[in-house]
């Protein structure tokens, strides 16, 4: 079952007075940031998800607090449906425009106000990149820790939007660990301020990862991070997936927090090898990647710890980066294992589920017997220290019925993880893409409690509408066919 | 040891359908610090027990009314600890009450506040509807965060049956010292420079003239800073001290939080700064948070978010 909208199951779209939007948003904005043609809006019919698609009726790009409070009341008193979109990066569809509805595009606002040394601190505009705040203030010794694989191109109001993860989050938390406060616009064009210390009901962490469904991100405080003065990487091989899951284990359980602990099976190692000569055994069936980080004298003890473990689970070989050279190539293969599936296949679908640690070698070898009957290939290359998996089934999408195959694949794959006890998404959001599976992992009263909570800051359902939380009718028509298959 | 959900359920249900107001009860040690509760007691004190725990997932799950001292002994014998320091105003503190209350002890700047290391919550909200939000895993984005909306909440959205929470290695060793430095600032900037250095600071407190600080991790680094640190080792009475919110000048004391950690309170009375400067403890009791311009906005999203979770407004206070 599709999770494109459908007028049958889904709430309908307000019926919006073109014309008249646009010529309210003339008013409030310079012409250059107004598009409305489908040439110029063609780029933003999508984000990372391109199977869903969609053109705005219009899409504007304000450059200050000011024209976002503008534009929100402006919407408001018209009824118009309002999307925001960050840098466009996310995987679930949840920056998808509507139909009949605004596009919020925060790009141009992309100022880092302040950096705040003494208190370890930045106060950014929401379109600033991820990686542009470590960059900024890589000189005072400090970064922005959590660091999703497209920290490149994604933006901080994004990242705050799907509590965005990332290889590090083990240690350091997800977005939701390092924001400090927040700056929202509401559906009404109110400003709003958020830091979790008030004495009152603390909405920081309800409105981070919030999908743009609650309020629209305009200024963020991030917690700064003092950068370590001893980092170390283990790039281990091993000759089967459940060997690398066990010291997955036992590295954990033996009181090491590794700033990062990621794993790659076979197929994804190998092609990342191929992509950027990283180094990477590919005779293994799957690697780590350990790394340690801190003052030298934490560093070596965990190391050494790490090393004794690794050897005693069977690694068949444990390789220790030399220099800085050599730890960033290792991390290279990691971070590029996406663009890498582009050797095996035109397409990939890639999946977000997280489980407890304990069940990763069951469930990737569930995965690979589905793969096998299927004859669908799956890579996997995951965050294992946190349990958060990322298979990526591997695809033609100008197959006839080959995307709908993957998305049933797919679906088996989140429902598999429920089944173990964890979760359909553990950085990537709900978005679209997930809809459905919402009904597997919540029960009708919880999915109502979101709806009223939802409610509670967008009564008439004008932000994203259609994402994150299923409409009543979806999830029975959903269920039903589950059921029956 | 006693699963009560049920019971509690079945005791919301009927308060709902006589429309009696009703408050959450745990041991009652905020009672001080906190307004008389109104309305029928709804009480965890029975709902005790470690639903479930796994030492290798580093996850634990807990009834509310489960006191925090046996939670704590029950982590120790797989030689892990709370993330956080909850207040123990009491013996028999319980956890649902320090989530409800959602005050982080000394470490939460160096090492994370109690929201971040909340998975999961099991919850009757007004409706006496039994729900589950959040999970037992690391990272979990489905749906609003409404696990860590609880933390801090007061029971004004509805009655936490269970929490799932995150729970971190006892370190090899830990380390207190005090030092000698007059000048509020000096203190700042001293135990601002070992973090630079990534330190692994869990506190630091000044209190006139004396900085204290406390550190956690292996041995040897434990060794090194006790000689490159300086000043005298002490024993951790300090940091129980503040963990009990027992003031050195014993009468009772408010907490604010300081945006600036280098900015020294002007205040005739005494005080203490906890979280290297962005806690203050004041005797002062007409401190007061410095009012937002928006107070009245989110005070609008807050009533809309309390009958979000109880429509009919049966959770009227709370008394953890």
């Amino acid at each position: 079952m599709s999770g494109v909208h459908d007028p049958e199951i889904d709430d309908l779209l307000p019926q919006v007075d073109a014309n008249r939007l646009v010529a309210s948003l003339r008013q409030l904005l310079p012409p250059e940031s107004i598009l409305t043609s489908d040439e110029q809006q063609r780029p933003f019919e999508c984000d990372g998800l391109s199977s869903y698609q969609q053109l705005p009726l219009v899409t504007v790009l304000p450059d200050t607090v000011e024209q976002v409070c503008a534009i929100m009341k402006l919407c408001f008193a018209q009824g118009v449906p309002v999307v925001t979109r960050g840098a466009g990066t996310g995987l679930s569809g949840g920056a998808m425009p509507c139909a009949s509805g605004v596009l919020l595009v925060l790009s141009k606002m992309n100022r880092i106000l302040e950096i705040d040394a003494n208190n370890r601190r930045a106060r950014v505009e929401p379109g600033v990149r991820n990686l542009a705040i470590s960059e900024a203030a890589a000189q005072y010794g400090l970064y922005y820790a959590p660091d999703p694989s497209s920290q490149i191109a994604c933006s901080i109001g994004g990242n705050v939007a799907e509590n965005a993860g990332g290889v590090h989050c083990l240690k350091y938390g997800l977005t939701v660990h390092n924001i400090e406060h927040l700056t929202l616009v509401t559906v009404a064009g109110e400003l709003l301020e958020v830091d979790g210390h008030g004495e009152s009901l603390d909405l920081l962490p309800l409105l981070v990862g919030s999908e743009g469904m609650l309020a629209v991100v305009i200024e963020i405080t991030v917690e700064l991070k003092v950068s370590a003065p001893v980092v170390e990487i283990l790039l281990c091989a091993f000759d089967s997936v459940q060997g690398a899951s066990d010291a997955v284990a036992a590295i954990i359980a033996a009181g090491i927090i590794p700033a990062g602990l990621e794993m790659m099976d076979k197929l994804a190692l190998t092609a990342a090898e191929d992509f950027v000569h990283a180094g990477y055994p590919t005779d293994a069936e799957a690697i780590l990647l350990l790394e340690l980080d801190g003052c030298a004298s934490e560093v070596d003890a965990d190391l050494q710890l790490a090393q004794s473990i690794l050897r005693d689970s069977g690694a068949s070989s444990v390789r220790r980066a030399v220099d800085q050279a050599q730890r960033e190539l290792f991390w290279k293969g990691r971070k590029n294992a996406f663009p890498a599936m582009g050797r095996l296949a035109p397409d990939y679908y890639c999946m977000d589920g997280t489980i407890p640690r304990k069940a990763i070698a069951e469930v990737l070898g569930w995965i690979n017997e589905l793969s096998r009957q299927r004859d669908m290939p799956v890579a996997n290359v995951f965050h294992a220290g946190d349990g958060n998996l990322h298979p990526l089934i591997l695809y033609d999408a100008n197959i006839p019925g080959a995307t709908a195959a993957v998305e049933e694949f797919g679906a088996l794959i989140l429902e598999k993880c429920i089944a173990v006890g964890g979760t359909i998404t553990g950085e990537h959001g709900v978005g679209r893409e997930k809809i459905n599976q919402m009904a597997s992992q919540f029960n009708d009263a919880e999915l109502e409690q979101f709806r009223r909570v939802k409610a509670a800051f967008d009564e008439v359902g004008l932000l994203n509408p259609g994402k994150n939380i299923p409409t009543l009718k979806r999830c029975q028509e959903y269920r039903a066919i589950r059921s029956d298959s | 040891m006693a699963d009560c959900s049920a019971q509690l359920q079945s005791q919301l249900r009927q308060a709902r359908e006589s429309g009696t107001a009703i408050h959450v009860q745990g041991s009652g040690s905020y009672a001080r610090f906190i307004s008389p509760p109104t309305g029928q007691e709804l009480s965890t004190r029975e709902h005790t027990g470690i639903v479930s725990f796994e030492p290798t997932e580093m996850v634990v799950t807990v009834r509310a009314g489960t006191p925090i001292k046996e939670l704590e002994q029950r982590l120790a014998t797989e030689n892990q600890q709370l993330g956080v320091e909850c207040p123990q105003l009491s013996e028999q503190a319980t956890i649902g009450g320090a989530i409800a209350m959602g005050m982080s002890g000394s470490s939460r700047p160096f090492t994370g506040a109690m929201r971040d290391f909340v998975l999961g919550v099991r919850m009757l909200n007004g409706l006496a509807e039994d729900l589950s939000f959040g999970g037992q895993v690391m990272k979990n984005v489905a749906g609003y965060d409404l696990s860590r909306l609880m933390v801090g909440s007061q029971g004004r959205l509805g009655m936490l049956l269970e929490v799932s929470l995150r729970v971190l290695p006892c370190p090899e060793r830990r380390l207190q010292l005090v030092l000698q430095q007059p000048e509020y600032s000096d203190a700042v900037d001293f135990a601002n420079q070992l973090l630079a250095q990534a330190q692994p600071v869990t506190g630091a407190s000044w209190y006139q003239g004396q900085l204290h600080l406390r550190f956690a991790g292996r041995s040897a680094t434990m060794d090194r800073l006790q000689k490159d640190v300086g000043g005298e080792t002490e024993n951790a009475d300090w940091w129980a001290a503040l963990q009990r919110w027992d003031m050195p000048w014993g009468a009772s004391a408010q907490r604010y939080y300081c945006q600036d950690a280098q900015r020294k309170p002007a205040s005739s009375q005494p005080w203490l700064a906890d979280w290297n400067g962005r806690l203050i403890w004041s005797a002062e009791t007409d401190q007061g948070t410095a009012t937002d311009s928006d107070a009245g906005l989110r005070a609008q999203i807050e009533q809309r978010l309390c009958r979000a979770f109880d429509p009919d407004g049966l959770f009227g206070g709370v008394a953890a």
